[in-house]
């Protein structure tokens, strides 16, 4: 009866964590038509510099398909998970087109998404710390790596 | 005791995600590599624009009667008019410009074909892309 019991409670633990798959954690979700979202941004800019940790800024969209593969293969990378933890990790949610994602498109100069934007510690946007579509985990995980 | 011992083992092989996924090694997804480089353009669609996709994109899902699996991509068939459908490639390519569309039109007007193709990886992006409009064999 004891054994049966154990079972049964590892049985419903396991249904509940079967569809948990581990992902790269977002700090913030802003929407880019959002009143106010550049100059949020600029604070938590600030912030992660005060606290001198990088940003990883991820420019992404419900209806963009190359984002949904990247949600599902690269950020659920145990390397890409685990580099991600010193970032402070911001995505900017760019589903609704407007004349705001315009704004924050061209202060990164994103064309396309997915976009990732890496910001060092100390605030530095070097200008070739951009990737542009999808990029396998060892590609993203190395280019984490690298931003101090 | 045997039925215990049996439950036990399907219930190991049942679920990966809380007995392999302790290790990097093991949670590793195992799926298709990653399309590398392909991206959605952003400015592509005003808003105006990505309404008359939508409306678009339900008559093509409508109208594709068949869909075949490529080595590179898919072969989409379809009947009927094709301005509509020209539109809605249009908006496809300018939104997914980094794969190939290429249309064929069947004598006597019968039926049009649509292959969407690209390079290595491509596959996964498009069957994402176009979801909507593969018929998956059962």
């Amino acid at each position: 009866m004891k054994a049966r019991t154990v079972l049964a409670g590892l049985f419903l633990f396991a249904v509940a964590t079967a569809e948990a798959k581990p992902s790269v954690t977002w700090s913030v979700t802003l929407r880019s038509e959002e009143a106010g979202a550049s100059s949020k941004l600029d604070d938590l800019l600030a912030s992660a510099r005060a606290d001198r940790r990088p940003v990883l800024i991820e420019f992404t969209a419900a209806w963009c398909a190359a984002c949904r593969l990247f949600d599902r293969d690269t950020y659920t990378d145990p390397d890409v998970i685990r580099e991600t933890r010193r970032f402070v990790t911001i995505r900017i949610d760019a589903t609704n087109a407007d004349a705001a994602d315009g704004e924050l498109a061209r202060r990164f100069g994103v064309r396309g998404l997915p976009t990732l934007v890496f910001v060092s510690s100390r605030g530095a946007v070097p200008a070739s710390s951009s990737l542009l579509g999808l990029v396998d985990a060892k590609t993203l995980a190395r280019g984490l790596r690298e931003i101090p | 005791m045997t039925r215990l011992a049996t439950l036990a083992v399907l219930l190991v092989v049942s679920s990966p995600t809380l007995f392999l996924a302790r290790t990097p090694e093991a949670a590793a997804p195992a799926q298709a590599a990653v399309p590398v480089g392909h991206y959605c353009n952003m400015g592509f669609f005003t808003p105006e624009g990505v309404k008359r996709f939508d409306v678009l994109v339900q008559k093509i899902v409508a109208a594709v009667t068949e869909s075949e699996e490529l080595e590179n991509g898919f072969l989409f068939r379809f009947s009927g008019q094709f301005r509509e459908a020209g539109e809605w490639i249009d908006g496809a390519r300018g939104c997914c410009p980094t794969i190939e569309y290429s249309v064929a039109f069947a004598p006597q007007s019968g039926p049009v074909t649509l292959r969407i193709t690209g390079g290595a990886g491509a596959k996964e992006f498009i069957r994402e892309e176009f979801r909507k409009i593969i018929h998956e064999k059962e």
